[in-house]
């Protein structure tokens, strides 16, 4: 809880940020709009398309599009960018009708009395148009607040870091604390906003001063610790981590040998999958933990067949170097395969591997993770086993053994080094068409130039974590709900 | 002798292939007020509106006290000619106040010195100091259009334009605000549109009558009422007639 503040500072000022942007761009926009109708449909046309594409989406397509152009991909650009296209329809749209609403009587007098078509804008026509347009305002202001949470899983810190991190590791007190954070700033700025028009519109200046200071106190909260802190360092070491709880707890331990090297480093978490690669490619981040079997399937796009840990060790890390300049730093001594389980009673039923699935899977309905069905290894299970289930559920894997255990679901697409596997039954693979998923430290092109310490200390970390030991670690996060940052500094102090 | 307050010459403009006002030629000299009298699509609105350019003319000469204005941007122009609006058009987010000083503002006037004329017009158009702070929702429709004529008067404007400024208030109010012009008159030069007769007749130095986007009889109310010139100005002049003689039969008897 102690990062609350910097999450919800980083929070605000993102969504400032992007707000005001949104403003710059819709209010000219929408006066243009009402200008000239014909090239106002295209630009209503234009942001409603926007409106349609999902929030997270919409977030998640920014980082191609930059990383296409060669900018910054991931982090708070493309989350700036994604919540300000967002946030121009309504103030658009409002903007158009709320000059479009402005009486032609008033026009005319303002021609009248001797206004140019600038004065006529700026003294009539939009005070006139006010309170439409910041119905907009404060329409954008409630969604980008909200949608700023969603640009966690794209690098950019906020409040949602609390709600995503939250969900994987079953801290419902941080999830509730940042929905509770980002609902509190919504309304907040709401409430500002509405300050400042009824002010204007009633002409009472206290109220519009009280708007404005309120507003700059927001700012000055939100703005001030990125000062204070960018005086320290220029840039830290950043490690990556994806949307499980095994992430955070390598994240953390890889961040405490770093420091311990002498670096300063930040945390990027919940970072989408393939997020998390390309941002190591484009050195957006430093280092991270991926899988051989992933690498293998997923970003090499390799066919399964023959994919045999020999293979594997050998081919991933000569690719990686070969195609990006990534290194491969260690394999930490553990792998994390898909494991496909079942409840204990259906085991008992005589349901033990993949094999024996495959003539009642009809009859099953089996979650996985958003990726699993996706994947190649899945495919490659499905059609080496014969498998047809009744109903595939796509969840959140923090989600996926409660849902097992519920009944909600008969098979779950399990992660082998889930803490509480230990309460599941696993099916063995016996044609073993599932490859391996060595936990591999990659490191981003010119890491060991510029980090040669925290390389050295990373490369000590090879076969340093035994399954049985991942799959406590993540227990004690999961099912004891104990921070990642403590878990992992345990396993260090434990070790000799 | 001096150049008259404003000179049309040779003034026309259609709209497509429809011809409104045809090359027409008009003198109004300083200090009086010409009506425009004419029926529905005579003309006379778009004629107006041509003087101070919310309408560009399609050909012909306007001067402005000796000054040919084309060469003038349409709102400076404006700023230097009164316009009372058929549809009034106060400023509804503005006070009175501030509709009335809106041009004096716009020319850049010392703030003490829009002050002191607010004060002045609005006792002039009959309305107590006191809704000098209130909004134009807040008044009535006759209280709303003196309010126009202040903002008219407001920057000392070198002439008067009236766009059948009263056809819409009830007949009482309407005698009001046309006694309040009677009452300026000989103050300013300016040009009044109406289609009303009576009112033509009682506010007019000068009536001009048009007829298709022609003047057909320019004349002093008296003049016009004896000597009509054309089957037009006598077919405007018989309505009221015949009201005015229903009126004295039903007070006679």
């Amino acid at each position: 809880m102690e990062e609350l503040p910097g999450l919800l500072a980083a929070h605000a000022r993102l969504a400032l940020v992007a707000l005001g942007a949104a403003l710059a761009i819709a209010v000219p926009a929408g006066v243009l709009a009402h200008r000239r109708p014909g090239l106002g449909r295209v630009l209503t046309g234009a942001a409603g398309v926007v409106q349609t594409v999902p929030g997270l989406a919409l977030l998640a397509l920014m980082v191609p599009l930059l990383a296409a152009l060669a900018l910054p991909s991931i982090g708070v650009l493309p989350a700036f960018l994604g919540l300000t296209l967002y946030g121009v329809l309504p103030v658009l749209q409002n903007t158009a009708a709320g000059l479009a609403s402005v009486d032609d009587a008033a026009r005319e007098a303002a021609r009248g009395v001797g206004m140019t078509e600038r004065q006529m804008l700026f003294q009539v026509e939009l005070p006139l148009a006010l309170p439409v347009v910041v119905a907009g305002v404060r329409t954008a202001t409630v969604w980008t607040v909200g949608m700023a949470t969603l640009s966690t899983p794209i690098g950019a810190p906020s409040l949602g870091n609390l709600i995503f991190a939250g969900l994987q590791t079953r801290n419902y007190a941080d999830v509730l604390t940042g929905c509770v954070a980002s609902a509190v700033l919504a309304l907040l700025l709401d409430g500002l906003v509405r300050l400042l028009e009824l002010g204007t519109r009633v002409r009472r200046r206290g109220l519009v001063r009280t708007g404005l200071a309120g507003l700059a106190a927001l700012a000055t909260l939100a703005f001030v610790p990125l000062a204070a802190s960018s005086g320290s360092s220029a840039s830290p070491l950043r490690i990556g981590a994806k949307t499980f709880t095994e992430q955070y707890v390598l994240a953390e331990v890889l961040a405490a040998e770093a420091e311990e090297a002498g670096a300063e480093t930040e945390v990027v978490a919940s970072l989408g999958s393939t997020v998390a690669f390309d941002a190591l490619r484009s050195g957006e981040i430093d280092v991270y933990v991926d899988y051989s079997g992933t690498l293998w399937a997923t970003v090499m796009e390799r066919p399964l067949e023959g994919a045999v840990r020999a293979t594997l060790r050998a081919e991933v890390p000569r690719w990686l170097e070969a195609t990006h300049g990534i290194e491969v730093l260690a394999s930490l001594g553990f792998e994390n395969t898909y494991a496909f389980a079942v409840r204990p009673e259906t085991a008992a039923e005589g349901l033990r591997s993949l094999e024996d699935l495959a003539p009642r899977s009809a009859r099953m309905s089996i979650g996985g993770d958003y990726e699993l069905f996706r994947r190649a290894e899945w495919e490659a299970v499905r059609a080496g086993y014969g498998l047809g289930f009744r109903e595939r559920r796509p969840m959140d894997p923090a989600l996926m053994v409660d849902a097992l255990l519920r009944g909600d679901v008969d098979v779950i697409g399990a992660f082998s080094t889930d803490g509480r596997l230990a309460e599941l039954s696993v099916l063995t693979d016996p044609r073993e068409i599932i490859p391996p998923y060595d936990a591999l430290v990659l490191a981003r092109r010119g890491f060991r130039a510029a980090y040669p310490e925290a390389a050295a200390r990373f490369e000590a970390l090879e076969g340093a974590l035994d399954a049985a030991t991942m799959r406590r670690l993540n227990q004690a996060v999961d099912g004891q709900g104990e921070p990642p940052r403590e878990v992992a500094q345990r396993w260090r102090s434990a070790r000799p | 002798m001096s150049a008259p307050a404003l000179r049309l010459s040779g003034l026309s403009k259609g709209f497509g292939a429809q011809p409104v006002v045809r090359e027409l030629d008009l003198v109004v000299r300083a200090g009086e007020l010409v009506v425009l009298l004419g029926a529905s699509g005579s003309g006379k609105t778009t004629l107006l509106k041509m003087i101070n350019r919310l309408v560009p003319p399609d050909a012909g000469r306007v001067e402005l006290a000796g000054e040919d204005v084309a060469k003038l941007p349409g709102h400076a122009l404006r700023r230097r000619i009164g316009y009372v609006f058929q549809r009034i058009g106060l400023f509804p987010h503005l006070t009175v106040a501030e509709n009335v000083g809106v041009t004096p503002r716009l020319l850049g006037w010392a703030p003490e010195r829009i002050e002191a004329r607010v004060r002045t017009l609005l006792s002039q158009v009959d309305l107590p100091r006191e809704l000098a702070t209130r909004f134009p929702a807040a008044l009535s429709g006759g209280q709303q259009q003196r309010v126009g004529v202040a903002r008219a008067l407001a920057a000392e404007p070198e002439l008067l334009l009236f766009d059948e400024p009263f056809g819409a208030l009830d007949p009482v109010t309407r005698d009001r605000l046309q006694g309040l012009v009677e009452g300026l008159r000989g103050r300013f030069a300016g040009v009044f549109v109406t289609h009303d007769v009576s009112e033509a007749l009682r506010l007019g130095d000068r009536i001009a009558v048009l007829h298709e986007g022609r003047i057909v009889q320019l004349a002093a109310p008296e003049e016009l009422v004896r000597r009509p010139a054309h089957a037009q100005v006598a077919a405007l002049l018989d309505a009221p007639a015949r009201q005015a003689d229903a009126f004295g039969r039903l007070r006679g008897g």
